[in-house]
C-alpha cells in the first residue's frame, strides 16, 4: 500500500503502441518507432512465416511494413483500430501487394457513394484499442477448438478443406466451429454481446 | 434502402485475413462501401488478425535489421509521400446517368468511364456484360439484364458472388436489390427474375463458367457464358 503504488501515475500514463504512433506521426518521434518495431517485427516476420513465407521474404516484409507505418502514421486513426490492427492491416496489405503481386480492393472513407452509418453504433465511443480489447476477450471466452479453426483460416488462409485434412476432422464441423467463432467476435462489436 | 442480403461471416474473415482473391476482394469491399454493418464486422475481423499477429510466435530478425530500416527513413518521411489509398478514378460518380445510382469505390476504379460508354458484349437476348481486368484466377464483371427478364434455369460449376448496384431480381432465395448478395454454391440451381422496371445491374464473380439446365439453356449456352 505504502510504497509501490504511492505517488506513481496512474497506470495507463505507460506509454503504448497508440502513443508510440501518435508520437511518429506528430513528430516522427524515432525512439517511439525503435519501441515500436521491437514490439513488433519478431512477431510479424514469425507471422508471415507462419503464412509460408520464406525467412527472406518474411525479413522483407518486416522492412517494408515498418517503412509503410514510418510513412502513413499520420493515417492512422486510433478511434477506428488499435495499433497492432491497423499494423497487420499494413503488413497484410504489402503481402498482397508485393507476394501475389494483385491489387487489394478496399473502400475510399472519402467516396460520395460510400454509405455512411444510418445511426452511431451504440459503442461508437469506443477507441479502437477498446474495440480490439473486446474482440481479444471474445476470442478468450472461445472453446479451443473453435480458437483453432480460427487461427488457421487466418494462417495461410487456409480453406476450410485443408483446415478439416489438418485437424483431422469433417467439414461439417470445421464450418459449424467457424461459424459459431465469428458469430461471437461479432456480437464483441454489434454492442449486444 | 435497407440490405437484406449480406455477405457470409467466412468471406468477410477472409477478405479481413487477405485471403480472398482480387476479383472476390472487389465485390466484398464494394458491398461494403454499401453496408455499415459488414464494415463493422471486417472491423472486428481485423482485430482478430492483429491479435493473433500480435501473438505469434516470434522470429529472430537479420543482425542489422533495424538499422538498414532507419537508413531507408531519411528518404521516407511520415507523411511526405502518402500514396492515394486507390488510383484516381478517371471519372467522378456525378457523371454517370441520372437515372442510375452511382458506382461505389472501388468498383468504380475498374471501370474505364462512366456505364453508358463501356464496351458492352451482347451475350442473349436482354443480357449485356463488360469483363473487367482483375489479377488472380477468378473473374469479375458487370451483368446488364433487361427488366422482367426472366433467366433459364441455371447451376453452376463453382461458386459464384452477385452483387446488385442498381434494379434487382427475385429468386428461390428471395429479393435482390441494391447492395445485396447472393452466393451461390455448385449445388445451387436458380432461375431469376429480374424486375420489371428497370435494368438490374450486377457485379458478379465466378470461379467457373456457368452450366445451364434444360433444352433452352442448352441451346442459349454456347452464346449466354454470362
Ligand atoms: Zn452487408
Amino acid at each position: 500500500m505504502s510504497g509501490a503504488t504511492g505517488g506513481a501515475p496512474a497506470a495507463t500514463a505507460v506509454p503504448g503502441p497508440e502513443d508510440w504512433l501518435r508520437a511518429i506521426a506528430e513528430r516522427e518521434d524515432r525512439a517511439a518507432f525503435a519501441s515500436l518495431f521491437r514490439a513488433f517485427a519478431p512477431r510479424i516476420k514469425g507471422y508471415m512465416m507462419r503464412l509460408g513465407c520464406s525467412a527472406a521474404q518474411a525479413e522483407d516484409l518486416v522492412q517494408e511494413t515498418f517503412v509503410g507505418v514510418w510513412r502513413k502514421a499520420r493515417l492512422y486513426d486510433p478511434a477506428k483500430a488499435a495499433a497492432a490492427t491497423w499494423i497487420f492491416t499494413v503488413a497484410r496489405n504489402l503481402r498482397i501487394d508485393l507476394l501475389r503481386r494483385e491489387r487489394r480492393p478496399e473502400i475510399d472513407p472519402d467516396d460520395p457513394a460510400l454509405v455512411g452509418d444510418a445511426a452511431p453504433l451504440p459503442d461508437a465511443e469506443l477507441s479502437g484499442k477498446q474495440q480490439a480489447a473486446r474482440v481479444r476477450a471474445a476470442l478468450a471466452t472461445l472453446p479451443a477448438e473453435q480458437v483453432s479453426v480460427v487461427e488457421l483460416s487466418f494462417f495461410a488462409g487456409k480453406a476450410h478443406g485443408a483446415i478439416a485434412e489438418e485437424l483431422d476432422i469433417p467439414l461439417g464441423t470445421v464450418k459449424s466451429r467457424l461459424r459459431l467463432a465469428f458469430r461471437r467476435i461479432r456480437s464483441a462489436l454489434d454492442g449486444n454481446s | 434502402m435497407t440490405i437484406q442480403h449480406h455477405l457470409g461471416d467466412d468471406l468477410l474473415a477472409s477478405y479481413a485475413a487477405g485471403g480472398t482473391d482480387e476479383a472476390t476482394g472487389l465485390l466484398v469491399a464494394t458491398h461494403l462501401a454499401l453496408c455499415p454493418a459488414c464494415r463493422t464486422a471486417v472491423a472486428a475481423f481485423e482485430a482478430v488478425g492483429g491479435a493473433i499477429m500480435a501473438g505469434c510466435e516470434p522470429a529472430d530478425l537479420n543482425a542489422g535489421a533495424f538499422a538498414a530500416l532507419e537508413a531507408r527513413l531519411g528518404r521516407a518521411e511520415p507523411g511526405s509521400s502518402v500514396p492515394p489509398a486507390s488510383p484516381a478514378p478517371a471519372f467522378a460518380p456525378a457523371a454517370l446517368s441520372a437515372a442510375a445510382p452511382a458506382i461505389p469505390q472501388p468498383l468504380r476504379s475498374y471501370l474505364v468511364g462512366p456505364l453508358d460508354r463501356l464496351r458492352w458484349q451482347r451475350v442473349g437476348p436482354g443480357v449485356r456484360r463488360v469483363p473487367l481486368r482483375v489479377g488472380g484466377g477468378a473473374t469479375a464483371r458487370l451483368l446488364e439484364l433487361a427488366p422482367g427478364l426472366k433467366l433459364p434455369r441455371h447451376g453452376h460449376t463453382a461458386s459464384e458472388l452477385t452483387l446488385v448496384l442498381s434494379g434487382g431480381y427475385s429468386d428461390e432465395s428471395g429479393r435482390f436489390a441494391r447492395g445485396d448478395v447472393e452466393e451461390a454454391t455448385p449445388e445451387d440451381v436458380h432461375r431469376p427474375i429480374t424486375d420489371p422496371d428497370g435494368p438490374c445491374l450486377c457485379l458478379v464473380v465466378t470461379t467457373g463458367a456457368l452450366r445451364f439446365t434444360g433444352l433452352t439453356a442448352r441451346l442459349l449456352q454456347p452464346f449466354i457464358r454470362l
